[in-house]
Parts: structure tokens; sequence; C-alpha cells
């Protein structure tokens, strides 16, 4: 998935391996560990999360104890994506002893840049590629039986969605063909208003859970710091109610197919 | 027999509820919980190939219970799971060695949800046709896992450990084997399986007990019950050989070492609870041992210890990546030898003592870790209370004896996946 990812984030951040890469680390030197260690120290952007039940504030107290005195925070984040302009698919595969091909194809949302757009994407990915219901998983496994899973993943801050699924090798351009097919019929038909219900009722499921565990909700507000938001879970449970089956067709009609990889 | 049973330190409790159709209800209300976590447990699982009912002895393919349980939720047209996540429920399924669950989790519509499933847990009308299009599908899963090298490294130290050729098989069985599944296959095994007296609803979370009752009432009625009885080979204490190796494609070897243990009782709740403290005694991230097998870079973060569990039988599993995982078992192996023949130190041993006492107390967090806590002490004929009460009466001794008595060497297997570079 990485890979697929790394095609369409070409000169990005966003195709970066978070691990970095082989020749990298093998060059890697005591110096330059140390002094990133300590511009770490010096300029990160450092957030302290309590959730629990009595605080303390030792830890802060500790932290400004231990850190360095002069310190400038210049990290600045910033949740936008410059729209890509991808106009010729990318493709490629490798090859690898395997039982089954393991294809990922990669969809570009860079277009979409509002926070109800983005909801619409969410929405949209648990219906084209979650849900036992609809999309992917009746059109490819349960009519067609040429695989076992096809999902759908979407990743806001990068504004990529990815397919994956496992198949035979054989099958491959017919595949892609159907799972194409599938795309393409959501953007010009847009979701029935069962589809945007299920939709709405699985995402909002997914943010409740939040309040049931502490790390959770440390995850939850991490992310909304990264994103340069702060919607408390209620909050965004209340924009996601607000989504209209109209409002999914505009944002899908933004995400373009541009990547295909495929190891087999 | 209906009761509610409580524990007052937690100030908590649960039902336990005997249904008039044979099924067993276990339901765990909690406070300020936003979701509803259900499982619904058969006890069918992938070692249930050899059985007897009413004098006659049946034998199905490997990978029947797994093939069943991707048919179980749909019939007549009708797809359980479909109906559950139109409903936003996250619903799935699997099989294990000794059972098949079907779950979801809900925040809203768990009634709907439940009522769906427990309708069409009942039903067996599959076509020969809608069976041919799983084969294809469950042929799908079965070649995503012979790609799963960890899952391969696994398998081959159980092909290695046990000499029953059903504890190790693939639950999802072979292409072959589940080609030999039919309709009459899977309509024999529901009959008598997925009968509510050998089922087990369990729920806890954000519910209401009053209505899971009634929608149990409601779909599932009195039922007879023909005892099935299960035949299982006699398992050998000893290996069948202790050293496997295949090679793939990978960037690292990988390991399993599995130490096969020659108690018989190792469903029983304390010996459970001893055999996780050993795995972080003998190995665990932290002790000295695995500071010096990390530094000297033999193992890295993937290393990891298990245990296995399946019809009474169990073993110790260590897991990782290594360059040299020979040296990883010799090491393991000496490890163990040391603590036989010097003692577990007492106050590193109360120190794991209070760890299990906090894994234990997380699981009331969770729905889900409730749910599946309570499966497992309904089938050690436990209650999950009673783990505060054990923990306070284990001693070093115990783990020494246990260390001494169940756990050689020399009874142990190496599974290693090597490079396929290297090796050619």
């Amino acid at each position: 998935m990485f890979k697929c990812k790394k095609q369409i984030c070409a000169g990005e951040s966003y195709g970066i391996s978070e691990y970095g890469e082989v020749s990298k680390a093998e060059n890697m030197t005591l110096e330059k560990v140390r002094g990133n260690y300590r511009r770490l120290l010096k300029n990160a952007k450092i957030e302290i999360m309590f959730v629990g039940r009595e605080y303390s504030d030792c830890v802060e107290i500790k932290l400004k104890k231990y850190l360095p005195k002069k310190r400038q925070a210049n990290i600045v984040l910033n949740n936008e994506i410059k729209e890509r302009n991808i106009h010729k698919i990318i493709s490629s595969k490798e090859s690898m002893e395997l039982s089954q091909e393991k294809l990922v194809m990669g969809f570009d949302f860079s277009a979409v840049k509002t926070e109800k757009e983005k909801n619409c994407i969410r929405i949209f990915a648990y219906i084209f590629g979650n849900s036992s219901n609809t999309g992917l998983f009746i059109a490819i496994r349960e009519k067609l039986n040429l695989c076992y899973y096809c999902s759908a993943s979407a990743d806001i801050m990068s504004g990529i969605m990815l397919v994956e699924c496992g198949i035979e090798k054989e099958n491959h351009d017919k595949t892609t063909y159907e799972i194409l097919k599938e795309f393409k019929k959501y953007q010009k038909e847009g979701i029935t208003e069962e589809e945007l219900s299920e939709g709405k009722l699985a995402i909002i499921g997914e943010i409740s859970e939040v309040k049931n565990f502490i790390n959770m909700t440390e995850d939850w507000y991490m992310n909304q710091i990264m994103d340069c938001k702060m919607y408390s879970p209620d909050e965004q449970i209340k924009n996601i109610e607000a989504i209209t089956a109209e409002d999914v067709f505009d944002a899908v009609k933004k995400i373009k197919y541009v990547s295909v990889f495929a190891l087999n | 027999m209906n009761k509610y049973i409580k524990n007052d330190k937690l100030g908590e409790g649960y039902y336990r509820i005997e249904h008039p159709s044979g099924l067993t209800i276990l339901l765990y209300p909690m406070k300020e919980y936003s979701s509803a976590f259900t499982m619904l447990s058969v006890k069918f699982g992938a070692v249930d190939t050899n059985f007897e009912i009413e004098g006659k002895k049946y034998q199905v393919p490997m990978g029947t219970a797994h093939f069943l349980e991707h048919k179980a939720l749909s019939s007549n047209n009708e797809d359980g799971f479909a109906v559950m996540s139109a409903y936003g429920a996250d619903a799935n399924a699997f099989t294990s060695m000794e059972k098949t669950a079907f779950y979801y989790s809900c925040a809203h519509h768990a009634q709907e949800c439940l009522e769906a499933m427990l309708k069409q847990i009942q039903l067996c009308n599959y076509t020969e046709e809608s069976i041919d299009r799983e084969r294809e599908i469950i042929s799908q899963e079965i070649k995503m896992s012979e790609d799963e090298c960890d899952w391969l490294c696994y398998q081959n130290l159980l092909k290695a450990m046990y000499h029953d050729p059903v504890i190790s098989a693939e639950i999802a069985g072979s292409i072959s084997e589940i080609n030999k599944i039919k309709d009459s296959t899977l309509k024999l095994c529901h009959k008598y399986f997925y009968n509510p007296h050998n089922m087990m609803l369990v729920s806890a979370g954000s519910i209401n007990c009053d209505n899971i009752v009634k929608i149990v009432d409601k779909t599932f009625k009195k039922t007879d019950f023909t005892p099935v009885k299960r035949i299982y080979s006699k398992e050998p204490k000893n290996i069948k050989y202790n050293y496997t190796k295949t090679s793939q494609t990978l960037s690292a070897p990988i390991f399993s070492i599995g130490f096969k243990m020659y108690s018989q009782k190792s469903d029983n709740i304390k010996n459970v609870i001893i055999d996780e403290m050993l795995l972080e005694i003998i190995a665990g991230d932290a002790t000295e041992f695995y500071k010096y097998m990390y530094d000297e870079g033999l193992i890295n973060s993937t290393f990891s210890g298990d245990t296995y569990n399946c019809r009474g039988l169990s073993a110790l599993v260590f897991e990782g990546e290594s360059r040299n995982p020979e040296k990883v078992r010799d090491l393991i192996c000496k490890r163990v030898e040391y603590l036989q023949q010097n003692g577990i130190d007492e106050e590193e041993f109360y120190g794991y003592v209070k760890s299990s006492y906090g894994k234990y107390l997380s699981v009331f967090s969770s729905a889900e870790a409730i749910v599946n806590a309570l499966l497992f002490f309904e089938k050690t004929g436990g209650c999950i209370y009673d783990v505060p009460e054990i923990l306070s009466h284990i001693t070093v001794k115990d783990a020494e004896e246990r260390l001494e008595n169940c756990i050689s060497a020399d009874n142990t297997v190496l599974s290693v996946i090597n490079l396929k570079q290297e090796e050619e």
C-alpha cells in the first residue's frame, strides 16, 4: 500500500516512509542523531495530553525543568495539501513469489478542501470499501467472487484513498476494470439514501467509541491538533449527521483514479 | 437457573441466564459506555472434524467449521451481516480451533442487529450454487494466508509440535479439503452443532438486558438437543520433531519457538495465569535476558511471547525476527534450564503478580475484552471475578513447579522461515 501511495506522493512528505530508507539508516551517525534530537528538544511543538481522573501538573513542571530554557517552537502545522495534477495513471509492479497477487489502486482527492467535503469522503470510503452491504464487497467479492477481501481506506490528511485486494494473478485486468466500474458508478449516480444512512451510522458509531477509551480520546485530540482543528467527538458527530447524499455526490466527483501497484 | 453475579470491589456485576431454548446468556451492563459489543459463540471449531452422534461416527473435511461460519448468516437470500451493516454495526465472525463466533459492535440499533443475527443463525437453506461461490472466496482466503509468513511460521511450528494433524491444520482447511465440502456436510454440522444448547450469547456495554432476553424469547424456541461426542486423538506428550525450516522472499528471517507443555490441565485458570507469567519471567521485555538478546542484535522489537491453548493442550511460544534464530532458541532453552535449577526470584515474581492484576483490571474498561473474558471463564467453569483470589494465592513455588514439571528444553520446536535468497 505504501508503494502505491509513494507513487502518488512523489516529492511530498507523505511519500516518505516513517521508517526512512535502508541506505539512510546505514549512513546514520551519532552526530546526526544527536543533532536532530537537540533540534527536536529546542524547536518541536510539545503537546501535553492528560486524559484521566485526577489531573496533576507534575509532568508539565518536570518538562519545563529539563527542557532547554530558550525554546523556539517554530514547527508550523499545516493541514493544506497542494492539489495534485496527475494526468496519467501511474502504474508499476514488482515480482515476488506469492500465492496471490496483491493489488492496490490509488485515488487522489487532494482537490477536496473543506471539512464538510472531507466528511463526505469518510462516508464514501466506508460505503465504497468497508460495508458488507454495498460497494466493492458486493461487486467484487460476492457477485464476481474475485477475492476474499477488497477494501478501501481514505487518509484524509494526505488526500489519498487506497483500494487493496488479493486476487488470482490472471484476474488483474478484470479486477481493476470492475473496481473502476464500481467507482465510476458512484461518481455518475451518487449514493442512495440507504447507503448514506448506513455510512453515517457506521462513522458515528466509530466516533462514539472514542469516549470509551482513554487512549482513543488522546489519539482523537492529537489528530485534531495535527489537522489544525479542534472538534470534540460530539461536534464531529453533528457534522457527520448534517451531510446529505448530494454533498457526498459533489465531493466524490473530486476524486481521481491515479495509480495502480501490483505485487505478483 | 438465572443469577446476578456481583463484585463489590468493582461495583459491577453481570447476569447469567439459562434460557429455556438451551442458550446460555451472559449480560454485562456498563454504565456510561457508549456502545455495545455482542458475541454469539458456537462450540464448533477447526478441531471438530470427527464426532459421533447417536452411535454413528462422522468425519468431515478440515475447514468445515470455517466454511459453515461463512455461510451461517446467509440463508433464504438474506444476509445477516448486510442487515447489521445497514444499521451501522461493525459486524464480523471468526473460527478458531474450538469455536466459531459471530459478533458485532454498535452504538445504535443493537436490538435490530441482535434479532437479525439470531434469526439467520438458525436457518440453513444453502444452495449448491451459493456454496460453490463461497468456495471461490475461501480459496482466495487460503491463498492470502499462504502469503503471510508469520502465520506460515506458526503453522509449521504446530505441525512439528503436535502429532494430531487436526491440531496443526489450517483453520480454513486446504483447497483440496474444501472441495470435498458439500451442502449435506454443512447441513449435518449445522443441525447438531448450531443448537442453542451448544451456544453462548454474551453482551457487554450499553445494553438493555430485558430487551435482549425478550429478543431471544422471540427468536430462539425450545429445541431438542442431541449430544455430540467429539472424537479426538490422544496426543502424545512429546513433540514430533524439533526443527523445521522453509524459505520465502523476506527482508529478515522469522522464527517461532514452542515449548510443548506436558500438563494436560492447561485450561485450568490458575495454570493459564501462571503460563502467562512464565512468558514474562523467561523472556519478557522487563528482564535482563531480553535486554541482553536485544543489545546483541539477536532479537528486535518484533519479539513477543504468547500461550497456545487447545483441547487442554498448551505451549509457550516465542516469536520474532532474527538473523540467528538457532542462537535465540539455544539461549531461551538455557534460560529455562537456569530458572529450573536456580528458581525464580521471589521479588521479581510478585512484581509479575501485580502486573497480572493490572492487566486483569484493564479488561473492565472494554466491552469487547469483557465479552472475551466471560467466554473464557465459562469454558473453564470459573468466574471472571475469581482472578484476584487466584492471584493472591499463587506462589513462586507454583510457578517453579509448573516450570519444572511442564517445560523441557528437550520438548522444544524451532520453526524458521529463512531468506529465499540465502537458501539459494
